[in-house]
């Protein structure tokens, strides 16, 4: 039985934006995560994707989910970096127990490192500012900068193995 | 360490390394796990940013309902206070119809509300319910009052004040509340 338009009109409107969410933290692209989640609505429409009665809101989790994952495997090495993605398996990003460790990776940056190697971390990672600003905000050199990430990295190396966390 | 100074500037300007030398730049295990930590630190901060945006969503949600109640608290002080002076006497009437107040604001009905509406009614129809269901008594100080017809809908579960005042908009309709009585002039 394939599902009425007004019923999907209501999951449209009640989940397209936690699917959008959860498209754009996977993909890192506005425009991919749109275009995954209009699939998930298209699969619906075309009544390839059967919804379990009850659970629609999970599923439709699962699914974007899922699908996220195809996308970025069929992307290059390139896009992947240049989109900042995990070159391991994307299935892995989404777990709560990763996340935590994410989380205190970043509690342990900011009690572990120098001052202002911690603060130059934050201006890359955080605010997502670019060498030459951070420079600028800090009146460092670039090539300062530079030593100050590579001193973060490898100290969070020592600690944190990237293929556990 | 220039392995990872490199990486970095790679990080940043990827559009400046062929895709021969990004893999050749990615092979390298030591590499790898330093961009992966690059990713990690930026969803780490990213996800330190949801949980504070969250929590201080939870402490306005929190903050508006204190405000709330210590509003609905003054409010219903304001009413009960008022109520005593107007009415000369306190006791169980004023308190029950003060909380009466307090746990049913002016607002839109809820689905537990009954709608009573009244079609081209007289008004010691629309009256003589009111009455019955507020335990009160209606004095008639004009008795053409009476026979004022109306249209109105009456929100059961809402304070008697709250249909008064609508009663009262009407150009035709003088209600007020004394004590126990209603009076209608």
């Amino acid at each position: 039985m394939s599902i009425k338009k007004t019923e999907i009109e209501e999951l449209y409107i009640g989940s397209y934006q936690r699917l959008l969410t959860k498209a754009r933290q996977m993909l890192k692209d506005d425009d991919d995560a749109h275009d995954a989640v209009s699939d998930v609505f298209a699969k619906i429409a075309e009544s390839s994707l059967k919804l379990p009665k009850g659970h629609e809101e999970s599923y439709l989790m699962a699914t974007i989910r899922n699908l996220c994952i195809d996308r970025i495997h069929r992307l290059t090495l390139r896009e992947k970096v240049e989109r900042r993605l995990t070159l391991s398996d994307p299935c892995m990003t989404a777990i709560d127990s990763e996340r935590e460790r994410i989380t205190e990776m970043i509690d342990y940056a900011e009690r572990a490192l120098p001052k202002q190697t911690w603060c130059v971390f934050q201006l890359r990672f955080d605010e997502g500012l670019r060498y030459q600003e951070i420079a600028e905000r800090l009146g460092i050199s670039e090539r300062v900068v530079y030593k100050h990430l590579a001193k973060s990295l490898t100290k969070l190396k020592e600690k944190y193995n990237p293929k556990s966390i | 360490m220039k392995d990872i100074e490199e990486l970095l500037k790679m990080i940043e300007r990827p559009q400046d390394y062929s895709d021969e030398e990004l893999e050749q730049l990615m092979s390298n295990p030591d590499m790898r796990a330093y961009y992966e930590l690059m990713v990690k630190a930026e969803e780490g901060f990213a996800q330190r940013k949801t949980k504070r945006n969250t929590g201080v969503r939870l402490w306005k949600i929190a903050a508006m309902f204190i405000g709330i109640i210590l509003l609905s608290g003054i409010t219903f002080a304001a009413v009960h206070i008022m109520r005593s002076q107007e009415s000369g006497y306190s006791g169980q009437d004023t308190v029950a119809e003060t909380n009466s107040q307090f746990s049913t604001p002016n607002s839109q009905p809820s689905e537990s509300d009954t709608i009573r509406t009244f079609e081209n009614a007289e008004l010691q129809q629309i009256l003589g319910e009111l009455a019955d269901h507020y335990h009160l008594e209606v004095d008639y100080r004009n008795e053409q009052a009476r026979h004022i017809r109306l249209y109105t809908k009456w929100n059961t579960s809402a304070p008697l004040s709250q249909m008064v005042e609508r009663l009262n908009n009407f150009e035709k309709v003088s209600i007020r509340q004394k004590n126990n009585h209603l009076i209608a002039e």
